[in-house]
């Protein structure tokens, strides 16, 4: 019996040595320099939404010298104790991954007037809170301008996941560059309801194909691989969105870009040079977050007038001359 | 005895979480001070131990009061979501009275809970459907229904996400400590605890519940109303893992969103195994997965080892803990 005491004793002592450790380093340190934090719903190796505002902490990391943190937060009563926790700690700025996050950043950005809380996408705004918006209505208008000018049908089609506001807005914005291509062009639209349904969405693609589209665009994440999978198939042109999907298939012409890892380090740039205020962050064409990329691989089939068309329609954007149609949301 | 098995639990816990931080590449005494840290080490760090604790002791004792009578409620998760959704559905309806929106969500979740498992008993009691099985499937539906309620029916009409509308700033629970996220909804758990304690093993319905449990054919042989009891502990589970959905709304998100739960439910269960199928065991087990919870998130911010690997410890505790007292051959 004793033994028995005194070995678990021994297991205990070596535990009991890092106790004193904590003591120090239980109180947080005076703020030091410029400290980043980044809260993602989900795991920041989903090649995709969370690993792209990763990649932009880490930009942050290297290019401000800040000294960044990342805690994945995956249920709304998290998002507010991470906050807390990192804002109770001194950071200056945390970035929430969502518009999920608005409430709880409001919450505590009421109670830590010296840190600054960004959404990634909302539309909630305080003295210390406001969210990114990404303008790619603008690079979405581009797509719609070469279907325009392309199509032989003079019909594109366009294929949502799930029917949010942010992605009809793109879809808005794709139809109005359709018809300033080519007054005549129609625009039809479909929601397959999923962001990850790629049967369906290759369902709905090869349907709007049938109704004589011959380009496609699409706002629908992971189930894209069903578009591109039917344009491959059915020999019609389609268009990348979010990320450069160029390389997806050989049938994406062309994609409408966010570079998030841009994003994220320019609002920590404007948050550190004492810019921020308490406006939406957005960014456009003009900040180079986001863009319009041709496939290169199959920039030869584009007539080069179009090639020239679009590189002005660009340019006109970016100096205000246009006014890209956005939702109202 | 038993004190000694949670000290070997612990103690096996403790090494192999070590060895978890070593493989992420941090070090474990920097580790142990931020899990430590994160769980107590300031009022607002003990605060999200107690925010946390909340709806895993209720869970855990909703677990128990089913088990207990011979009950394998695995729903306990569904219905923490038919508790929150009850509770994002009624609050707003009442916006100039925060009282009024309190009582009808404390009383909304737990019937929703409970209804959430009456599928399940029905199926058990006249089907012979095994609870463990539609249970399982029963929080799928929820799980969906979740998606849909946020996408659909419930959503906030004045902004475009897909949330509930919110409960005002008054309905919402306010803080027992200051700059800190526990309510007295932590004491509503532990009150309750503490009941589902005395009447399991100091009232005749206790005593005829656990009879039900253990003893089935012997327990309806001496004219104890089984099916009644059995049914009534199952919808009591329910209704305690409603009221944990329903407190989760009032007390910290104010809102439904999906997805809403990372699996209280479902440690909810491991809290009562750990606790050695009693409810203040389960309380108490509750509570150490809550700071476990709240130090694991310190554990990412500070140390980086990923909060995912931190969600394994639980896991292993009870497994040690299944190995520890569980004897060669025995099957139960």
């Amino acid at each position: 019996m004793s033994n028995r005491r005194l070995f678990l004793a021994l297991l205990v002592s070596p535990l009991l040595a890092t106790l004193p450790s904590c003591g120090q380093a239980g109180r947080p340190k005076a703020p030091a320099g410029f400290r980043v934090a980044l809260l993602t719903p989900g795991p920041v190796s989903d090649a995709g939404w969370n690993a792209g505002a990763y990649e932009g902490l880490k930009a942050i990391e290297k290019e401000l010298g800040a000294k960044v943190s990342h805690v994945q937060a995956r249920t709304p009563s998290e998002f507010e104790e991470q906050f807390r926790a990192y804002a109770s700690d001194g950071y200056s700025l945390c970035f929430g991954h969502g518009f999920e996050f608005q409430d709880a950043a409001a919450r505590v950005a009421k109670d830590f007037p010296e840190t600054v809380f960004v959404t990634t996408s909302g539309s909630r705004t305080s003295r210390n809170q406001a969210p990114l918006v990404f303008e790619l209505e603008q690079a979405t208008y581009l797509c719609g301008l070469v279907a325009g000018r392309m199509s032989k049908t003079a019909k594109a089609g366009m294929v949502g996941g799930v029917e949010l506001p942010s992605i009809k807005s793109t879809f808005l914005a794709f139809e109005a560059g359709l018809k300033a291509g080519n007054p005549g062009a129609a625009a039809t639209s479909v929601f397959t309801g999923s962001f990850e349904d790629v049967a369906g969405a290759r369902a709905a693609s090869l349907a709007l194909i049938d109704q004589g589209s011959d380009f496609l665009f699409h706002n629908a994440n992971a189930a894209a691989l069903g578009v591109f999978n039917a344009a491959t198939e059915r020999g019609v042109y389609a268009f990348g969105s979010n990320r450069d999907q160029n390389a997806l298939a050989p049938s994406v012409l062309a994609s409408a870009v966010i570079d998030l890892p841009r994003a994220f380090v320019e609002a920590a740039r404007t948050v550190r040079e004492g810019r921020f205020d308490g406006q939406p962050i957005r960014y456009g064409l003009k900040s180079g977050v986001i863009s319009f990329v041709w496939n290169p691989a199959l920039l030869g089939r584009v007539p080069a007038p179009v090639v020239d068309e679009v590189e002005r329609t660009r340019e006109r954007i970016v100096s205000g001359a246009l006014v890209v149609p956005r939702g109202n949301f | 005895m038993r004190l000694r098995l949670a000290v070997a639990v612990l103690l096996g816990t403790l090494a192999a979480a070590t060895l978890l931080v070593l493989l992420a590449g941090a070090s474990p005494a920097e580790a142990l001070a931020a899990l430590l840290r994160g769980a107590f080490g300031s009022r607002a760090a003990t605060g999200e131990t107690l925010a946390r604790a909340t709806g895993l002791v209720l869970s855990a004792v909703a677990a128990v009061v089913a088990f207990r009578a011979g009950v394998l409620n695995i729903g306990l998760e569904g219905q923490f979501l038919a508790g929150a959704a009850a509770a994002a559905a009624v609050g707003p309806l009442f916006p100039d009275l925060p009282l009024a929106a309190r009582g009808a969500i404390v009383l909304a979740a737990p019937l929703a809970g409970a209804l959430q498992a009456a599928p399940a008993v029905w199926l058990a009691e006249t089907r012979q459907v095994p609870p463990v099985l539609s249970t399982i499937l029963l929080n799928l539906v929820a799980t969906a229904g979740v998606t849909w309620l946020v996408r659909g029916p419930l959503r906030d009409p004045s902004g475009d996400y897909p949330q509930s509308r919110a409960l005002t700033d008054g309905a919402l629970l306010s803080p027992i400590l200051p700059g800190s996220r526990a309510t007295s909804a932590v004491l509503v758990a532990l009150l309750l605890a503490v009941a589902a304690a005395f009447i399991l093993s100091r009232t005749h319905a206790g005593l005829a519940l656990r009879a039900v449990g253990e003893a089935p054919r012997a327990a309806r042989a001496a004219g104890l109303p089984d099916v009644r009891l059995r049914s009534g502990a199952f919808l009591v589970s329910g209704a305690l893992a409603g009221l944990a959905g329903g407190l989760e709304v009032l007390a910290l998100t104010g809102r439904l969103y999906d997805p809403f739960t990372a699996g209280v439910g479902y440690t909810g269960i491991a809290a009562a195994l750990l606790g050695g199928m009693t409810p203040l065991g389960g309380a108490a087990s509750g509570f150490l997965f809550a700071a476990l919870g709240a130090g694991s998130s310190a554990l990412q911010r500070d140390a980086g080892v990923p909060s995912a690997l931190a969600s394994v410890v639980p896991a292993l505790a009870v497994l040690g803990l299944l190995l520890a007292k569980g004897r060669p051959g025995e099957v139960r």
